[in-house]
This record gives structure tokens, sequence and C-alpha cells, in this order.
């Protein structure tokens, strides 16, 4: 196999080339061959090679004035000019045009991708495109309305926002909620990068209040405000999250719980290290655990389909929680 | 492969009055309008609450009243979650089923 770049040798990829260079030639007159082949992302040779193919092409009964006429001379002979000449082709005169179901689905990949933007350059970008192709398809009656919500619009801004405070190398502000503790918090953090795992969004970042590297969740972060101090940390490649969320070397408590059917979910939502299905349809699980008080939320959510088998202090923790609630409606 | 027919037809009837997409939507999306609930909330707590909240009051130093018109459908495990920080006023059901919950956890 050649290693040109693109599959410029089968014939589906030469006829696609055919197929945009004619009305291409078309609009532009005469082209360069250097040009036209650095367009469409083949060597100079295998143009020459498709033209020789376009040359026998044309409408039926294949008599001199029924094919398309290709200037060959100049692009092979010594003292050939190189420009790429063709006639006899003005029925192929009709530019690339995108079926209904092409420019749909475009268009709302595109609305897709401008709701999650990724940089304000980038969704300018989008947005050039999506103005042409809605232009090119209003006529063709396409049924397209893809909202994207308010919200969608600010965690795209706030995204962005912290790209760019990111590459700028300055502090950021923000107002995060931690709903393992139900608190919401201001902080300083100097950005490392926006990193994603299994669709979540986060943003690394050194924060200055817990005096450590943490990760942000980008759809708790109330507000974010770019700040015009720089970073008072070294510049760091935000952390990968491949292996998880949490780094192994974490200090993780290993907790055994005893789950009824109703609480089941808990082993497909959250990530157990070992699951030991019982006589009676209940299971009995290890859970690794690095909030107290995650758990503790947890447990009473669940109450009282969950009961803590080990470490007992975990056990006694849940009944006393339970039990200030229950004085509550005493 | 691709779908096609199979059986006789006629083979058997569709008794009479039978909406399918009534039936399906009445399983998979039950029609339960959610009652509207307050709850009492600790001062600086209940942060996922407050966001369904139409109205907030002050009780006292510690305590403020959340009026939730449409409240989701999982309150009774979210009410539970926040323990000692939150207390389900209304609607009756909803404190029972919780007082229960919390019972169930100290038999």
């Amino acid at each position: 196999m050649k290693t040109s770049p693109a599959a410029s040798s089968g014939a589906k990829e030469q006829v696609a080339r055919l197929l945009t260079l004619v009305p291409f030639l078309h609009a532009r007159g005469g082209v360069r061959l250097d040009e036209a082949a650095a367009a469409l992302g083949v060597p100079e040779k295998q143009l020459v090679k498709d033209l020789r193919v376009l040359f026998m092409c044309g409408l039926p009964e294949g008599l001199p004035d029924d094919l398309i006429d290709v200037d060959l001379e100049a692009l092979t002979e010594q003292d050939g000019d190189r420009v790429i000449r063709i006639s006899n082709a003005d029925y192929l005169s009709r530019p690339l045009r995108l079926s209904t179901n092409e420019a749909t689905a475009l268009i709302v990949a595109l609305r897709a991708l401008r709701g999650g933007a990724i940089t304000e350059e980038a969704s300018e970008v989008v947005d050039r495109a999506l103005a042409k192709l809605e232009q090119a398809a209003a006529g063709a009656n396409v049924p397209v309305e893809v909202p994207i919500a308010p919200d969608e619009r600010a965690y795209a801004a706030r995204k962005a926002l912290l790209q760019r405070a990111v590459s700028e190398h300055r502090q950021v502000e923000l107002a995060y909620f931690v709903p393992a503790r139900d608190e919401e918090s201001t902080r300083t953090v100097d950005p490392r990068g926006v990193v994603a795992h299994q669709g979540v969004d986060y943003l690394d970042a050194y924060c200055h209040s817990a005096e450590a590297p943490r990760l942000f969740r980008l759809d708790r972060i109330r507000e974010a405000t770019l700040l015009d101090t720089p970073i008072a940390t070294e510049p760091t490649t935000p952390r990968s999250l491949a292996e998880g969320l949490f780094a192994a070397g974490e200090d993780l408590l290993t907790v055994t719980l005893h789950l009824q059917p109703q609480a089941r979910w808990v082993t497909e939502y959250y990530p157990v290290e070992d699951v030991r299905q019982q006589q009676d349809g209940s299971l009995e699980v290890d859970l690794r655990v690095a909030d107290r008080r995650w758990l503790r939320r947890l447990l009473l959510r669940l109450a009282p389909y969950a009961t803590v088998v080990a470490p007992v202090e975990l056990a006694a923790d849940l009944r006393d929680a339970a039990e200030a609630t229950l004085a509550l409606y005493a | 492969g691709s779908a096609r027919l199979d059986g006789t037809p006629g083979s058997y009837e569709i008794p009479e009055g039978v909406d399918v997409r009534a039936i399906a939507h009445a399983t998979l999306r039950p029609d339960r309008p959610a009652e509207p609930a307050t709850l009492l909330v600790r001062r600086g707590a209940g942060h996922m609450l407050r966001r369904h909240a139409a109205q907030i009051e002050q009780v006292d130093a510690d305590w403020e009243r959340l009026h939730l018109p449409t409240p989701p459908a999982d309150l009774a495990d979210e009410v539970l979650g926040h323990g000692a920080d939150v207390i389900v006023e209304s609607p009756a059901t909803l404190r029972a089923s919780v007082i229960a919950r919390l019972q169930g956890v100290l038999a």
C-alpha cells in the first residue's frame, strides 16, 4: 500500500475527485496543476492519471464530440504550461450540492458542536459555516430546529472562558457547588486544563483554598470569573483521567455494604470493587470511598435498603444520622 | 436480517377499543402530577432542593421554608440524603414515607 496523503488510488475516490474537479475548473477557467493537486490533496502524478480517465468520459455514443476534452499536452509535454483546461463538459458545471439529508445532518451536527463549542474562535467558524448551510438549505425545506438551551450556551461560554484562562496562564475565581458536602464555596484556582471523563467535563486546577490540585465538574461551577492575576503555580499539563477519577495513591477506605434490591443501582452507578450475590436476591458489595460525608449521604438516600457491614463505626455513623433526623419529626 | 411478515393474515384479532399508543404512554411515562411540597431546610444547606423552590421563606435564625410547586420524582430520596438538614412539612404522604424509612434504618 502506498502512503500518499489520503486514499487517492481507489476508483471511488477517483470518481469523487473528478466530480469535484470538473465544476471547479469550470468556475475558475484554467487551474494550475500543482494548485489543483494541493486543493484535492493528491500528488500531481495522480491528478494527471485522473485526467486521463476524464478524457475517456462523456455522453453516450462516445464520438469525439461527446467526450470531455482535456488538454493533456499542456500537462505532460516538456514545454507545456501545466495548466489544466477542459472543454466539452458543460453539463457537469453544477457544483457539489448537498441532498436534504446531508444538509440536515451537517446542520444538526454543527449546531450541537456550537452548543458545546470549544473556543470562541471555533464557534465563530462554526457560525459562519452554519449560516452558509442554512441559507443554502433554506430553499430545500429542511425542517431543522435543534434548540440549544440557554444553559448549554452558558456552559459553552464558561468552558471557553476556562480554556482561555488555561492558555493565558491566568487565575480564575470559581463559585463551586459540592453535592457531597452540600456546600457552595468561592475559591481561586490556577487552571491547568479542561479534561473529559465518561462524557463529563472537568477543570483540572490547583486550588488555593485546598492548597492542592483539584478536579471541578464544569456543570457544578455556578460562576467563573477570569482574573487578571497570573497563576501562582508552575504551569502543568492537566492530568489524564484514563484510569478514572481517583488517583491510585489517594487515601481510599474500603467499605462493605449490604444492598436490598431497591438499592442495587448503586453497583451500576458507582465503581464497586466486588459484588457478591446473596441467596435472598440482595447484594454484598465492596466500595472504595474517598469522602465519608459522601457515603453518609448515599446511605441516607438509600434508607433503609442499604446497611454497612464493615467498618462498624460507619454503621454507627449511619444510625446516628438517622436518629438525629428522626428527632426533628418528633 | 430485514423485517418480514410472518403468520397468516387474520390469525389473531385486535380486541375492540385497544389503543396501544395510550397503553405505552401510560406504562412508560406514568401520568402522575407532582404534588407540591413544603420543606424546612437549614440555612446554607439543601442547594439542590433550592433549585426547585419557587419561594423561600425565612422561618428563624436556623431554618428556611422552601415551597416546591413541582418537586422531582425522587424527592423522598433527595430529602433523606440531606439528613438532619431537611424536614418535610407536607405532603403528609411524603412526610410519613421519610419517617418510615428512617425508622427502617434503626430497626
